[in-house]
């Protein structure tokens, strides 16, 4: 109605028939009022795109966007407990009473918790992942297993001997190396050793955090993380105040500001925390403190032994993302923390109060490292081959009182995994097969038993060596020379068995573990990974 | 009475879930307040925006040259103005200061252009006449070339 009273509008001549002028002059165009602006209801919006206009398509707006930061918090948090999860009843703690009994208390193959002091030293090191299953039971607890007891029993003897343990963790993702890490961290806080965690090499080596360079004592340059360094000295004082508030200083530290000369290590440590500045003389001033030989008289100046550890260490064996003046990638055992890290981990900086170092790699981000690959190969199938000369001069004894080759006993050849294992590195697996086959084969020929002990001579270990035409990283291969490493396999079943009945407790299993069931979920989990069997047993609903 | 409510309501969820400080990931996401702004090169930037992206606003600056410049005065790759120090700012300008940008670098391309065409060479005639200088067909397609070449070039 509105429309039809109103000027006609000269734009639309077919709609102004009864004009009174040309259907061709501009003059009625230019002297009319500007054209209304139309309603946005009147033409629809162009189409767009190729997809079907439907109500569900249509993206409404949210109400605000995220701020800064908050979906990074998201995607970072960690969460402890489920109050919908059952609480498992009689699950004990590992604490300060069975964390060096667990062997005894029968505690292998089995859950235990972890107490609250723990929980929250633990979560200051950062030490639990947003990745591990946490959230799903009422309160942390994991699983005892066989290589938790081994690492407990060491943590013993280089409390008793004051001696350093430094071992590398590697093996499949979702094999627990991570957790077993934490366990080992919950074990030396219990002890009240001095744990420093370095949570994920690849935050420190990626250039997400700022770098200067510094000149070191030998001429090299080297390059400080002043806010990294900051955090982790705050992760420090908030997971060990209550061992480092009993320390005070031994000697005057080098640092631009004046410090008390009694202060204690937790005040300290909390002004480096503080202050970016300070972080890097901080850091230095704490390690030399914590590696200095402990004085058991003097009040303040005991030193527990040390337990260092870093998560996906791959990133710290490798050049980083920094960069130096001339744009050339900064190797990252040049970035000071990972220097220090490194310089323990390889044993050239000694811990007089002994000590751990742990190392874990990580296999879900994992860059390529082949000199670390190699290195890592070799030391496991360097310690494996006593074992295996063992097995030929056994063989070889036995072959010597032969008479003819057809009496020849390979059984022990025949009991081998098809697989590699914990026990068996996959090098010196296909070797042992081979010896195998060649023997077997001799032997059905009839051959003489001297023709079998050249079999044997010709198949002593041979250990992995390094393509000479491709470059060797030098750091990193003399770093690891002669770090011991362990590989985090699969659980063994009785293991697995334990882990699903804590699940089944949980009531996040909601059936009855049979032998079976064990079996089933064990094999769908590519023999007792970790991860996997969680996948197989709680997150996969069948 | 009603802006407290949903503070209560928080808290008791935050009863529920143990949730981890974050200290050494996600701290400093935005320590400054946004409005202030750092003076580079005749260019006023907010405190909040990447380096590299205000490096790369400049004419004359690519990811290669930003890189370098980066790595020249140690300033890591998700680093904001904002967190840069003075010495670093000033030894930033500085360094602009002798690199030829922006207008500069456009006056040199313009010469090139013009040197060519007043030589009267093949390159610079067919920048004169906004067609293809390497020797590309020009049948069917030459919409770059007549956007592009031409004398007076904007960059």
């Amino acid at each position: 109605m509105r429309r039809a009273l109103g000027p006609i509008d000269a734009a639309t001549p077919f709609n102004a028939a009864p004009s009174a002028s040309a259907a061709f002059s501009t003059s009625a165009a230019l002297s009319a009022n500007p054209p209304k602006k139309k309603g946005v209801v009147a033409k629809p919006a162009a189409r767009t795109g190729r997809t079907l206009r439907l109500s569900k398509n249509t993206r409404t707006a949210t109400a605000r966007p995220p701020a800064p930061g908050e979906r990074r918090a998201l995607r970072k948090r960690v969460v402890l407990s489920n109050t919908n999860a059952l609480e498992v009843r009689g699950l004990a703690d590992l604490s300060t009473q069975n964390a060096s009994r667990l062997r005894e208390m029968g505690f292998e193959g089995q859950v235990l918790g972890l107490s609250n002091d723990s929980v929250d030293a633990l979560r200051a090191l950062e030490a639990f992942k947003a990745t591990q299953g946490w959230s799903l039971f009422r309160r942390p607890a994991s699983l005892i297993r066989r290589e938790t007891v081994e690492l407990a029993e060491c943590m013993d003897g280089v409390a008793q001997q004051k001696h350093v343990e430094r071992r590398m963790l590697f093996g499949e993702r979702g094999g627990g190396k991570s957790v077993l890490q934490l366990q080992a961290m919950a074990m030396a806080y219990l002890r009240g050793w001095i744990v420093v965690h370095f949570p994920e090499a690849k935050a420190m080596t990626i250039a997400h955090e700022a770098y200067r360079p510094i000149n070191s004592k030998d001429g090299s340059t080297a390059y400080i993380q002043p806010q990294y360094t900051a955090r982790l000295l705050g992760n420090i004082a908030k997971a060990n105040h209550g061992v480092l508030t009993h320390m005070r200083l031994s000697k005057p530290p080098e640092l631009p500001v004046p410090v008390q000369s009694n202060i204690s290590l937790l005040r300290f440590v909390e002004l480096g925390a503080g202050d970016a500045e300070l972080a890097w003389p901080v850091w230095r001033a704490l390690l030399s403190e914590l590696t200095t030989p402990s004085q058991e008289g003097t009040e303040g100046l005991q030193r527990p032994p040390l337990f260092l550890s870093m998560d996906g260490v791959d990133h710290a064996m490798r050049h980083s993302a920094y960069l130096d003046t001339a744009a050339r990638p900064i190797h990252a055992h040049d970035l000071t923390l990972i220097r220090d890290f490194a310089a323990h981990l390889s044993g050239t900086s000694p811990l007089p109060n002994g000590g751990m170092v742990l190392a874990a790699s990580s296999a879900s981000t994992r860059p390529s490292t082949p000199t670390l690959d190699h290195v890592l190969a070799r030391n496991e199938a360097a310690a494996y081959s006593p074992t295996y000369t063992t097995l030929l001069s056994n063989l070889h004894a036995h072959i010597s009182a032969l008479a003819t080759a057809k009496d020849v006993d390979l059984s022990a050849l025949h009991t081998l995994p098809s697989t590699p294992s914990t026990q068996i590195p996959a090098t010196l697996l296909t070797q042992l097969k081979h010896l195998r086959t060649h023997l077997t084969s001799l032997a059905r020929q009839n051959r003489s038993p001297a023709d079998l002990l050249a079999a044997l001579a010709a198949h002593a270990p041979k250990l992995p060596e390094w393509n000479p035409y491709l470059p060797l990283d030098s750091r990193v291969a003399d770093c690891m020379a002669s770090v011991t490493v362990q590989k985090v396999a699969g659980l063994s079943k009785a293991e697995a068995r334990g882990m699903l009945e804590y699940y089944a407790q949980s009531g996040v299993l909601r059936q009855t573990v049979t032998e079976g069931l064990v079996g089933e979920r064990w094999t769908i989990s590519g023999g007792g990974v970790v991860g996997e069997l969680e996948k197989a047993a709680v997150k996969a609903r069948f | 009475m009603c802006t407290s409510e949903p503070e209560v309501r928080m808290e008791s969820e935050c009863d529920h879930f143990r949730v981890n400080d974050f200290n050494l990931s996600t701290a400093n996401v935005h320590p400054f307040p946004l409005a202030a702004m750092v003076f580079i090169f005749g260019v006023n930037f907010p405190e909040s925006q990447l380096v590299s992206r205000s490096l790369k606003s400049f004419y004359g600056i690519g990811p290669n040259v930003c890189t370098k410049l980066m790595a020249k005065f140690h300033i890591h790759n998700t680093a904001r103005i904002g967190t840069l120090g003075d010495r670093q700012i000033d030894s930033l300008a500085a360094e602009l200061s002798t690199m030829t940008l922006e207008n500069d670098l456009r006056r040199q391309l313009q010469d090139n252009i013009k040197r060519l065409r007043d030589m009267g060479t093949y390159r610079g005639r067919r920048h004169a006449m906004s067609l293809p200088v390497r020797g590309q067909k020009t049948r069917s397609q030459n919409m770059t070339a007549r956007k592009l070449n031409r004398v007076e070039r904007r960059g």
